[in-house]
């Protein structure tokens, strides 16, 4: 069963070198790039409690592992100062946002807004939903992503077939993530991270 | 035989040459690398932390005899000068798989005292076959067992 877990909770998270068995970092932020409904990395701390900010930062395709108790690596040259995602990784202000957005079915409906983002577990991480503040389905809920979306900065709609797919849990959005993908895009579910 | 660390703490390291105690075992030095017991560290004798190294040990069920009285050396790296002060030991350890999540903490270390090397380790979750094991760091022993 495929585990999830909110992009949010990952905060704080310790990240561990699989080689050394150290805790080289912890995660200080999550940068996500929305337009294309990707995780990109995590700006970094250093460990500790008087730690501050590190220079080095880590990019989505260099862990190996993300569970609910820590971040894994290879090793230290993991996280680095000089990472491929030149842009939004180094300057998360630069990348675009979802969470805050209202969230439109294609059929017109409001759901709700989005407050985070929802990402697989295991070896090859990446975003599958967007948490929704919906007062209209008692509360929180789960709302998978496709290619279909359309995000705007204001708002994100989501095609009207998708929301039969919304839950209130996230272990049964697990399974509903699985059965949406493999209707929708069984291509990508094979290769996630794939960059069309 | 299958003998553990537990069963092992405290027992009585032996000279073969002049049949002196040496001291008692204090704590294990591993190589989680090479799946084995590297070391095993003496304590009673009022000086600085010594090591046998494992190669200078025949380890028996109620005594371990070491070479020779001169077999107890100074610990010389790193590594090893933070497994006996204990900042890095299995006993203890969080155990972390790959995939991010924790697996309890060691509470036993299984190993072949013939040759040292280890077998399993007993967590608080269940076993781990020594096989498994990735590396052991201040933070964590990281395995690679699957879920």
């Amino acid at each position: 069963m495929t585990h999830l877990l909110r992009a949010g909770d990952l905060i704080g998270h310790p990240v561990v070198s699989i080689a050394t068995g150290e805790d080289i970092a912890e995660v200080r932020d999550v940068v996500y790039d929305a337009d294309r409904h990707r995780l990109l990395g995590f700006t970094l701390n250093k460990r500790g409690v008087f730690a501050g900010r590190m220079k080095e930062v880590l990019a989505a395709e260099a862990v190996t592992g993300i569970g609910a108790d820590a971040l894994m690596v290879a090793d230290d040259s993991a996280i680095t100062d000089t990472a491929p995602g030149e842009g939004p990784l180094r300057h998360p202000k630069d990348a675009s946002q979802v969470v805050g957005n209202r969230v439109v079915s294609s059929d017109g409906n409001a759901l709700g807004e989005v407050v985070g983002v929802v990402l697989s577990t295991g070896g090859r991480p990446e975003a599958v939903g967007y948490e929704v503040e919906a007062p209209e389905l008692s509360g929180t809920a789960f709302v998978p992503i496709s290619d279909q979306m359309a995000v705007s900065g204001d708002n994100l709609l989501v095609p009207a077939e998708s929301t039969e797919f919304i839950r209130n849990d996230l272990a049964g959005f697990g399974a509903a993530v699985s059965e949406y993908r493999q209707q929708t895009m069984p291509s990508t579910a094979d290769q996630p991270g794939a960059n069309s | 035989m299958i003998d553990t660390f537990n069963a092992a703490d405290k027992r009585a390291v032996v000279a073969g040459d002049t049949a002196d105690e040496l001291g008692k075992i204090k704590a294990f030095i591993v190589d989680v690398g090479a799946n084995r017991v590297e070391a095993v560290q003496v304590s009673g004798r009022g000086r600085k932390a010594d090591i046998v190294p494992w190669e200078r040990l025949r380890f028996g069920g109620d005594a371990v005899i070491a070479d020779s009285g001169d077999a107890p050396e100074q610990v010389s790296d790193d590594r090893d000068l933070d497994a006996v002060k204990g900042r890095v030991t299995m006993r203890g350890s969080r155990v972390l798989a790959t995939s991010g999540f924790e697996l309890g903490t060691v509470e036993d270390v299984s190993f072949d005292s013939e040759s040292g090397a280890l077998v399993a380790v007993r967590t608080t979750d269940g076993e781990v076959d020594a096989s498994h094991l990735c590396s052991l760091g201040s933070y964590a022993l990281v395995v690679d067992a699957e879920e």
